[in-house]
């Protein structure tokens, strides 16, 4: 099969209300690591509940693994780990006995329960009450949880929500590395740009239930067109008109729209012959500026 | 969904895991063993063992008896509220629920899953408090003896049923709280709903008995047969169980189960689809499966909730068997109003049977066993009536069977509850002045306690879900009517007296309630309420003060001839007789009233009336009677000539003469120097259990055995014990029916034949 999971023009909404989703057509291929991107509110928790059926299905647009959803609920959870919204522990459990409960659904040896402790660092406090977790370890240990059968397919809701820095990382190698060493493809849906950026091949973005891009990450690449600087410089509002595509942040910011990045020392020699103080000078995430615009078209 | 009984498995020891650290199975353990050991505390910390005279009864139920009640009634219902209300709000406050559909386990697992753990749960407190129960029995009957009447031969039958009544009653209660907690995320709210059902059951039950609410189910399993009945709680409730026709389940148990069944679909559902909408309503198929299991359920709910009735017999037979330490002769049916005998039935190794060739008229009949065991029967032509008797010493237990079960049963349970005559605030109202002036409010609050106790027995239903027949409830409405209709007539009587020259009129209602009763009828007249009815009609238009019951009688010979005029002259007569002073009056009343009988039948009842009392009348000699003291040397009262003899005649099977044997001996004591004889006259049949009984009592008295029982009984009409006479030093009586040593006639009339001054 192509595609792991793939909708055709699925809608959803709660009786009488807007709709919250509309006619979103996505395909993630198999072995991808598809990023789901959105503002807060845009829809994609809500994708992820059709997906996994916690959410009531209104027209038969999903297809997992080529099949439909509904033909497939529940048994296709034997392939399918998923972290869905706030993780759901049980606090008067133990992090160990959580995994146990997994694995008693699942059927899988409680052998494998040290190894994916250990995987996502938390084998010290695997015996500690999951309410004495701090909110980093209650994540790591869903997504422990999700991960305990090695599945075929992650759905993950933002896994990297609450962890630090360095959390984050290890999170994000060990995706890299399922996906890469066991062919896992990984469905996620997260709100942070620079992590899709750092981990996904693919991406979706949806802004109010409404999808504005799917694609490769290269694709994505190719939508932004030049290089973009901030300069921070004294009196800003001097240099507006330096050049056409300027733009004024604030007092002593601007940004400008350069065609690539040689040209940058061009015009920075330009407008200090003119007299600017200049402060720093930064290249600015090409796609996190194509996705403010984006999303703030709508 | 393919593998359904492992995708339950896997959900149920999921369940387990999570249920670690709740101590759940620990609290179902602590309830089912709580009251058995407070029981067990109770009856080793207990010095006085019961007394040996009760009937025969099992040990180890007894032991169970009173707390089981409150173990289903109380305890379990809340184990099961909060074990349920815990288990769900488990998965509610962790996201569980979403976290288990993220599994490959069907809904239906799910459900199931946590459901098991409940019912283990249940299972649980149940084993262990009837293991526990055995157990601690088992522990008393080494360690301390069992009373005399106890066996101790284990009750394996009775405890298997009583588990697995008391496991399927559970299940509707289980099921309705299940689905509750499973669609409300609050875990307050769930165990709130709960308690306020229980609660309100609680105060409910009493007058509305509930057939179909889950906790009356619950509390209808935990009762059982075979205890002593000597417990508190015994007293107070009916924990007669099983069915009379000896089902294994009685019918409210299949109400719990139907009603467990719906609940389960509905609360599946519900849960599945997560809104009611959608469950029941979002597609054709959905409506069409709840109108089905409603329909179903519903119809068969309706079934066996809908009482039964049982049908006409082809003869009119009696029968009935008897368990006791004594053996006994023969089986008298009696007609209340004389008191006449209109069968007696031989008793053959401890049971008797015989078809009726005659018309018996639906009525109250009175069954004796020689003279010793009486009990009041209902039934008439085409009735098949059996009695089970068992008595020992002085217990007794009657129980009735038969086409007239239900009639029988409501009986009993009035006789001996007495609450609905205890219910009665018309006595209050009688002597209220307000009641008293206002007549509207005293005819109001009369018509409103009518319809109350007629509501009262139409509720009753036995353990198998029968009423009495339409023929009973006429038969109750008109006895009820005239019982209301005394009071009313007791009213007037007053308001004449205290307000005269008002008029007390007769409201609408009264004047209907006058016509619930028929004025000639017979089959009615053994009943004490409609002959008192009957003799205020006949007196209406009595000004005169003078002899009600002289009166009464003139009354009554103004009726049409017929057996209703003679049965009614025939009772009055001997009441007048009973109540008259002197010889010369009785005589007097034999002469004016005894021709006045239609039937010679009747004349000669009033002659043998008349001559019995006259052979026990002041001044008559005593007849000679034999007996044996305790050394076994013969005593004739004959003998005793020269002084005066006072005789208590008791037996130790006799409840009663317990009570006023103290205060007998008491002037034994206090007369010891007089010219006085105190005697106690036993009619045991058995010398052992009199030797036994007289040996404990006060030597004060001198204690002997009647030989022949039967003759001295004639002889003296002794109609029941204890019984007292009292003879003169010449062998006449003083009184052959001395009032009772509690009653201070007793011995205002002692001292005065003894020439005693009154006391101060």
């Amino acid at each position: 099969m192509e595609n792991c999971i793939e909708t055709n023009s699925l809608s959803f909404q709660y009786s009488g209300s807007k709709k919250v989703l509309d006619d979103i057509s996505i395909q993630v291929p198999k072995g991808s690591i598809y990023g789901f991107l959105g503002p807060n509110g845009a829809g994609k928790s809500t994708t992820m509940g059709l997906i996994t059926g916690i959410l009531p299905e209104q027209n038969n647009a999903i297809k997992l693994f080529g099949q439909p959803l509904k033909e497939q609920l529940p048994q296709a959870f034997s392939r399918i780990g998923a972290l869905v919204e706030s993780p759901a522990l049980y606090l008067h459990l133990s992090g160990y006995n959580n995994l146990r409960y997994v694995a008693q659904l699942k059927n899988i040896p409680e052998e494998k329960i040290p190894a994916a402790l250990e995987l996502v660092d938390l084998a010290k406090d695997g015996h500690r009450k999951a309410k004495q977790y701090s909110l980093g370890m209650k994540q790591r240990l869903a997504i422990a949880m999700a991960l305990l059968s090695e599945p075929e397919l992650l759905l993950l809701d933002e896994p990297v929500n609450g962890l630090d820095p360095m959390g984050i990382v290890e999170i994000r190698k060990l995706l890299l590395k399922l996906n890469k060493e066991n062919g896992v493809t990984i469905f996620v849906s997260s709100h942070l740009l620079s992590e899709i950026e750092k981990m996904c091949s693919h991406v979706a973005i949806i802004d109010q239930g409404i999808l504005k891009f799917e694609g490769t990450m290269t694709e994505l690449a190719g939508k932004k067109a030049g290089c973009e600087v901030q300069i921070t410089v004294n009196s800003a509002k001097d240099w507006t008109a330096s050049h056409d595509k300027v733009r004024l942040i604030n007092g002593n910011q601007i940004t400008v729209q350069l065609e690539n990045k040689e040209a940058i020392p061009a015009y920075i020699r330009q407008l200090t012959q003119q007299g600017a103080d200049i402060y720093e000078v930064k290249i600015l995430d090409g796609l996190e500026e194509w996705f403010m615009q984006l999303t703030n078209n709508s | 969904m393919k593998d359904g009984l492992s995708n339950f498995l896997t959900a149920l020891r999921g369940e387990h895991i999570k249920i670690r650290g709740t101590r759940m199975y620990l609290a179902s353990s602590i309830v089912g063993l709580l009251l058995p050991l407070i029981t067990f505390i109770y009856l080793l910390i207990e010095s006085e063992s019961k007394e040996g005279t009760s009937l025969p009864y099992n040990f180890f139920l007894d032991f169970m008896e009173g707390s089981l009640l409150a173990f289903g009634f109380l305890f379990f219902p809340l184990l099961i509220i909060m074990n349920i209300s815990r288990s769900a709000q488990m998965d509610h406050k962790n996201g569980g629920w979403k976290l288990m559909e993220i599994h490959p386990l069907s809904k239906l697992s799910i459900y199931l899953g946590k459901l098991g753990v409940i019912l283990t749960a249940n299972l649980l407190a149940i084993l262990l408090f009837v293991g526990s129960s055995c157990l601690f029995a088992f522990i008393l009957i080494l360690g301390k003896e069992a009373p005399e009447a106890a066996s101790t031969a284990f009750p394996a039958v009775e405890i298997l049923q009583l588990t697995s009544r008391l496991f399927v009653a559970s299940l509707y209660l289980t099921l309705l709280q299940y689905a509750l907690s499973v669609l409300i995320p609050s875990f307050i709210w769930s165990i709130v709903i709960g308690f306020t059902g229980q609660l309100a059951t609680f105060i409910f039950m009493p007058f509305y008995p509930m057939d179909w609410n889950p906790f009356q189910v619950l509390a209808n399993a935990s009762k059982i047969d075979g205890g002593s009945g000597f417990g508190i709680v015994s007293q107070m409730f009916d924990l007669s169980s099983g069915s009379d026709f000896g089902y294994w389940f009685i019918y409210t148990d299949f109400v719990g189960l139907i009603g467990a069944a719906m609940l389960f679909y509905i609360g599946f559902q519900w849960y599945r689809h997560k809104s009611v909408k959608s469950a029941f309503f979002g597609k054709p198929t959905r409506l069409i499966g709840l109108a089905v299991i409603v329909l179903i359920g519903g119809t068969l709910l309706g079934y066996t909730l809908w009482p039964n009735q049982m049908t006409p017999h082809t003869n009119t037979v009696i029968a009935g068997k008897i368990e006791s330490d004594i053996t006994l002769q023969q089986a008298h049916i009696l007609d209340l109003v004389l008191l006449d005998t209109i069968v007696s039935i031989p008793i053959i190794n401890g049971a008797f049977h015989h078809k009726f060739e005659q018309d018996l008229a639906l009525n109250k009949y009175a069954t004796l066993l020689d003279n010793k065991v009486g009990q009041v029967v209902f039934f008439g032509n085409n009735d098949s009536t059996f009695i089970q008797y068992r008595f020992f010493k002085d217990q007794k237990e009657i129980m009735i069977y038969g086409t007239r079960i239900a009639e029988n049963q409501l009986l009993l349970k009035e006789s001996k509850f007495n609450f609905s005559v205890s219910r009665s605030f018309i006595p209050y109202h009688l002597e209220d002045k307000d009641h008293l002036e206002d007549v509207a409010l005293f005819s109001e609050a009369l018509l409103k306690e009518w319809e109350n106790k007629s509501t009262d027995k139409k509720s009753f239903k036995t353990t198998d879900n029968y009423v009495p027949r339409t023929d009973y409830f006429d038969r109750e409405k008109t006895i009820v009517a005239t019982t209301y209709l005394n009071y009313w007539e007791k009213y007037t009587k007053k308001r004449q007296l205290l307000y005269p020259g008002e008029e007390t009129v007769e409201s609408d209602a009264i004047e209907n309630l006058r016509k619930l009763v028929p004025l000639y009828d017979e089959n009615l007249l053994g009943d004490p309420e409609y002959f008192t009815f009957i003799s205020n009609q006949l007196l209406q238009d009595d000004t005169a003060g003078g002899n009600s019951n002289i009166e009464l009688l003139d009354a009554i010979v103004q009726l049409k001839p017929g057996n209703f005029k003679d049965l009614m002259l025939c009772k009055q007569i001997s009441i007048s007789l009973k109540a008259a002073i002197s010889p010369a009056e009785r005589h007097e009343i034999m002469e004016q009233y005894q021709n006045e009988l239609g039937d010679s039948y009747y004349r000669h009842r009033v002659a043998i009336a008349y001559n019995t009392i006259e052979s026990l009348s002041r001044g008559k000699e005593s007849f000679d009677f034999s007996s044996v003291d305790l050394e076994g040397a013969e005593v004739n009262l004959s003998d005793l000539k020269g002084k005066y003899v006072v005789i208590d005649v008791w037996a130790s099977w006799c409840g009663p003469c317990k009570t006023e044997s103290p205060i007998f001996e008491k002037y034994a004591q206090k007369y010891k120097n007089e010219n006085v004889h105190f005697i106690a006259l036993s009619i045991d049949e058995k010398k052992t259990n009199w030797l036994m009984a007289a040996k404990e009592k006060s030597q004060n008295v001198q204690h002997l055995l009647v030989q022949d029982r039967s003759g001295f009984s004639t002889a003296y009409h002794l109609e029941g014990i204890p019984r007292f006479i009292f003879i003169d030093p010449e062998g006449n009586f003083v009184s052959a029916q001395l009032p009772r040593p509690s009653d201070e006639a007793f011995e205002v009339l002692l001292r005065k034949a003894l020439n005693l001054s009154d006391e101060a």
